[in-house]
C-alpha cells in the first residue's frame, strides 16, 4: 500500500479549494479505489465528499427533479419523488452495476467519470438536464465533450443535476454481462420540444442521436425508430460485439425504449 | 471487467439431490467426477444454439456463445 493524505472536507466550497490544490475528489469510489488499487491512479491526496451535506438530496424544483450529486445509486432508484416524476431515471439507477456498487456509487461521480459505457450520462443527456457545479451551470449538450472527458475545469466540483420532467421516458440497456456496463444502453425522452434520444456503451462518448431524434419527433412509435438507419462508421468493435452488431442494437434498444416509454 | 465468473446473483435456486452409483472397478467404489459437468455443458449448449441458427442456415458455430458472435454468424449465413 502506498500512502497518500485524506481529507474530509464538510463543505463544496473547501472540497473545491482542494481539489485546485491537487486533491483528487473521492464521491462514491466505484472507479477511483478500483483504479487505486490497480495502480492505475495514485493521487497524493484525496478529499472526501461523503461528509458533504449539501451535495446530497432529492428535490422537486417547479417541473425539474434536482438531485445532489453525492447521492447514491440506490437513494435515487429507491425515490418515491424520481418514482413519480420520472420513472425511467429511477429505473436506469436501479439496474447499474450490482447492489454493492449501488450502494456506493454516486450520480456525480458517474457523470464526472464520463465512463463511455456508463448509464447515468445517457440519462443527463436525454433529459436535457443542467450540471450544477461549484461555479456555474452546464447544459448537458454542453458538459460530455469525449471519452472520460467533460467540460469541467481543474478544481470545479458538480455539486447537483437538474433533470426536466419529460412527457415520457424510458432506458433500455444491453448489458455486457462480465462488467454488467452497457454494451448498448439507449436513454429515449419525448419533451415539449420533441423527442432526444442518447446513446452509450456504443461509442467513445455518449451522444445524441439526430436521425432517431427527427423520427421520433414526428411519431413516437417503435416503428418510427425501427425505419431509420444507423450508421457503424463511428461505433466501437472489440470482443463483446462488432461495430455492426452495436448498431443493432442501437436500433433494437431504441424500440424498445420506446415501446417501454408507451408502457 | 472483459470476463468473470459468475456470481451469487447472476443464479437461479439450486435444489441438490445425490444419486450414488458406485464404480465397480475399484475396491473404494470411487471415481472422478469433477470435471463432467464442465464437460457436457458447452457441447449442450452450442448444440442447442445451432439447433436455434438452423433455420436460419448457420451449419458451424464455435464456443463463445456471445450475444455478438451470434449476431454476427446469422449475418454471415445471410450474406
Amino acid at each position: 500500500m502506498y500512502t497518500f493524505a485524506f481529507e474530509r472536507p464538510t463543505t463544496a466550497a473547501d472540497a473545491a479549494r482542494l481539489v485546485a490544490a491537487g486533491a483528487k475528489p473521492l464521491a462514491g469510489g466505484q472507479t477511483l479505489l478500483a483504479s487505486m488499487k490497480l495502480r492505475l491512479a495514485s493521487p497524493e491526496t484525496l478529499a472526501d465528499l461523503g461528509g458533504i451535506k449539501e451535495l446530497t438530496g432529492i428535490r422537486r424544483d417547479g417541473d425539474s427533479i434536482v438531485i445532489g450529486a453525492m447521492t447514491r445509486h440506490a437513494d435515487v432508484a429507491e425515490s418515491a419523488e424520481v418514482q413519480a416524476a420520472i420513472p425511467a431515471l429511477a429505473d436506469l439507477a436501479a439496474h447499474i452495476g450490482d447492489r454493492q456498487v449501488r450502494a456506493m456509487g454516486t450520480l456525480g461521480g458517474s457523470v464526472a467519470n464520463n465512463d463511455p459505457a456508463a448509464c447515468y450520462p445517457s440519462a443527463v443527456l436525454a433529459l436535457g438536464a443542467t450540471v450544477h457545479t461549484t461555479s456555474r451551470k452546464i447544459a448537458a449538450d454542453d458538459f460530455f465533450t469525449g471519452m472520460f472527458s467533460t467540460a469541467l475545469e481543474e478544481g470545479e466540483l458538480i455539486t447537483a443535476i437538474g433533470f426536466p420532467i419529460p412527457q415520457r421516458a424510458a432506458y433500455m440497456k444491453f448489458k455486457q454481462p462480465a462488467s454488467r456496463f452497457a454494451m448498448v444502453g439507449v436513454f429515449v425522452a419525448q419533451t415539449a420540444a420533441g423527442a432526444r434520444v442518447a446513446v452509450t456503451g456504443a461509442a467513445s462518448c455518449v451522444f445524441r442521436h439526430a436521425g432517431l431524434e427527427a423520427a421520433l419527433t414526428q411519431s413516437f412509435t417503435p416503428e418510427a425508430a425501427a425505419g431509420v438507419a444507423i450508421d457503424a462508421s463511428d461505433l466501437n468493435a472489440d470482443i463483446h460485439a462488432s461495430a455492426a452488431y452495436r448498431a443493432n442494437l442501437v436500433s433494437v434498444q431504441t424500440q424498445r425504449a420506446v415501446a417501454k416509454a408507451l408502457g | 471487467m472483459d470476463y468473470t465468473m459468475p456470481r451469487a446473483d447472476d443464479f437461479c435456486e439450486f435444489k441438490l439431490d445425490t444419486v450414488c452409483t458406485p464404480c465397480t472397478h475399484n475396491p473404494l467404489g470411487t471415481k472422478g467426477c469433477g470435471e463432467a459437468g464442465a464437460i457436457g455443458s458447452p457441447p449442450a449448449l452450442i448444440n442447442a444454439v445451432l439447433d436455434a441458427l438452423a433455420p436460419l442456415g448457420v451449419k458451424e458455430f464455435d464456443m463463445p456463445a456471445t450475444s455478438g458472435r451470434v449476431w454476427d454468424a446469422i449475418q454471415a449465413a445471410k450474406a
